[in-house]
């Protein structure tokens, strides 16, 4: 459904996007995760036709951007970051105007109209104006006009960018939704967002794919590295001497409490540490109360991956950017 | 074509039901209004025999104009690309040319309904001074052709103006200052009256065509400049949107 090549685009001296290549199957939907400044916005717009490319080869549904622009926007419904719609009109008529605008049949407007207000929970909202509606009223709207001559394809740039937890909670029920008929590409830089939203994930910084996965698979990045928690009833400090000294413990923190205290341990890959931490526990005559691994977060694997690309930047030039399936070397 | 009519029929909806307008459509109608008791009061010799619907056209236009053009055009594109509403209407199927034509239209077509109703004036001489002579109904149409056609270069214009601009204000200020640019450049011939400015002032003054439109003269260059002038300002405004495609 998406193709892109080698995508870069240049703002002046700017490098905005830099050798990007990815691809989104049908009936995927995938998430375009990244920091502010990461070129999200760009990537969107590059392939909703608004931005041309400065270098690379972009196809969206079967349609060149460089060359059927049109095509590619009579097939994508394409929700802008801020979800820009004209404050003066009503909902029924705004819908009613952009679908008759992105080609729907006359005689068919006022039933699409109908369907995507139905689809999108707006059919009590049809006769208000739009600059009355609520945050989360208007990015239905502009939702159910990315939909409204049903597209094969949804490009959602920030879609629960400035909701309240209640409305991004519908909002994102609402993706879902319409994700089981259609292939999204959603962008956000909000990680649980695309943990509960998407089945894959694509990892922007600066410009450059890190990584371009499964959720799942990404956080197995992170297995090679074992968090593990543990709450001790005993001496603050013999905790920490003893715990120090577990073969494969490579950092650890406590946090002191009344009687029980919290340790958190950052252990090497391939060790099993939790068994030596029951035994020293059990040894020492202590009280264990719980003894967990913790489960890696998408958050964890995008700081792992932006900061090793800090990282990795800070003395020489840039490396090599990550294309196709699994996180950059 | 199809998409022209859709994009007019929105901004039309969009520039006659703003209260906005109202309040333009009551600025126009109290200068005219004003304009139009001074010159009925005026003693016959100041006028020199030149028709008050003439001097109507000429004076209250170029009072007028300046200040609302720039209200109606600053928000055409300018507006569109400060909320956003650009990327929106450019991401459907939609071709710039389209957009650029159905907002100068819709502006247009404000600018002239906002003139349309001087008639009443005419109208009004005639009941209130049934002895005079007549108003010359082929003059008034020729006045109002030739409010349309000087409108349709300043729309164009204002609409340049929004195009190139990233907020109203900035808009309308750009707009206000080539009005006002071409104003000063169309009043030359009246101040330096060397043979050059005259010869010049036959084809490119804009205060001079208008002034020989309302006495009933049609004149085709005045009929070139305002279409050469909407028609470069228009394509200068298209090429304006489209640069951003310009990789």
């Amino acid at each position: 459904m998406i193709r892109v090549e080698h995508l870069t685009k240049r703002y002046g001296r700017t490098v905005a996007v830099q050798d990007l290549s990815f691809e989104v199957a049908r009936g995927e939907i995938v998430g375009l995760l990244g920091p502010n400044g990461a070129g999200k916005t760009t990537t969107m717009r590059i392939l909703s036709g608004y931005l041309p490319p400065t270098g690379g080869d972009v196809e969206v549904a079967g349609c060149r951007v460089a060359d059927d622009s049109m095509g590619v926007r009579r097939r994508i419904g394409y929700l802008p970051e801020n979800c820009p719609l004209y404050p003066d009109m009503r909902v029924d008529d705004y819908l009613a105007f952009r679908a008759a605008l992105k080609g729907v049949p006359a005689r068919d407007v006022r039933r699409r109209v109908e369907e995507v207000e139905t689809l999108c929970d707006l059919r009590d909202a049809g006769r208000r104006t739009i600059g009355r509606l609520s945050k989360g009223y208007r990015q239905r709207v502009g939702l159910a006009d990315a939909l409204v001559h049903d597209p094969e394809l949804l490009i959602l740039d920030e879609p629960t960018l400035g909701l309240d937890p209640n409305q991004i909670r519908q909002v994102r029920t609402l993706i879902r939704q319409l994700a089981e008929r259609r292939t999204v590409l959603l962008s956000t830089h909000i990680l649980p967002e695309v943990e509960m939203t998407c089945r894959r994930v694509l990892i922007l910084h600066r410009g450059r794919l890190l990584a371009s996965d499964s959720t799942d698979r990404l956080r197995e990045l992170l297995r090679g590295r074992a968090r593990i928690s543990v709450e001790i009833r005993g001496p603050p400090d013999a905790i920490e001497g003893a715990l120090r000294e577990v073969p494969g413990v490579e950092s650890l923190a406590v946090e002191r409490g009344g009687e029980w205290h919290t340790v958190r341990l950052e252990c090497a890959g391939g060790t099993d540490v939790q068994p030596d931490v029951f035994r020293r526990v059990a040894d020492r005559g202590w009280l264990l109360r719980e003894l967990r691994r913790d489960q890696h977060s998408l958050e964890d694997v995008f700081v792992a991956l932006t900061c090793r690309e800090a990282d990795a930047e800070e003395p020489a030039a840039p490396a090599a950017p990550a294309a196709g399936g699994g996180a950059a070397p | 074509m199809r998409a022209f009519f859709i994009l007019l029929r929105r901004e039309l909806g969009a520039l006659f039901l703003s209260p906005a307008t109202g309040g333009l459509m009551a600025f126009v109608w109290i200068v005219t209004g004003v304009a139009a008791s001074a010159l009925v009061r005026l003693p016959f010799d100041t006028l020199r025999g030149v028709p008050v619907m003439t001097e109507l056209f000429t004076l209250a236009y170029w009072l007028v104009s300046p200040v609302a053009v720039p209200l109606i055009t600053m928000r055409l594109l300018a507006e569109e690309k400060r909320s956003g509403t650009f990327e929106t209407l450019v991401t459907a199927p939609v071709r710039d040319g389209a957009v650029v034509a159905a907002k100068f239209a819709a502006a247009w077509a404000l600018h002239v309904a906002l003139w349309a109703p001087t008639v009443v004036y005419a109208v009004l001489l005639r009941l209130l001074a049934p002895s005079a002579p007549p108003p010359d109904a082929g003059a008034i149409a020729a006045g109002l052709l030739g409010v349309a056609v000087t409108g349709a270069s300043l729309v164009a214009f204002g609409l340049l103006a929004s195009a190139v601009t990233r907020g109203p204000v900035a808009a309308a200020s750009l707009c206000f200052a080539g009005i006002a640019l071409l104003l000063l450049f169309g009043l030359a011939p009246y101040l330096f009256h060397a043979d050059a400015w005259l010869r010049l002032g036959r084809y490119a003054s804009p205060v001079g065509h208008l002034y020989e439109f309302s006495r009933g003269i049609v004149d085709t260059r005045a009929l070139a400049f305002h279409g050469i002038n909407a028609g470069l300002a228009l394509y200068a405004a298209l090429k304006a949107l489209e640069s951003r495609r310009w990789a």
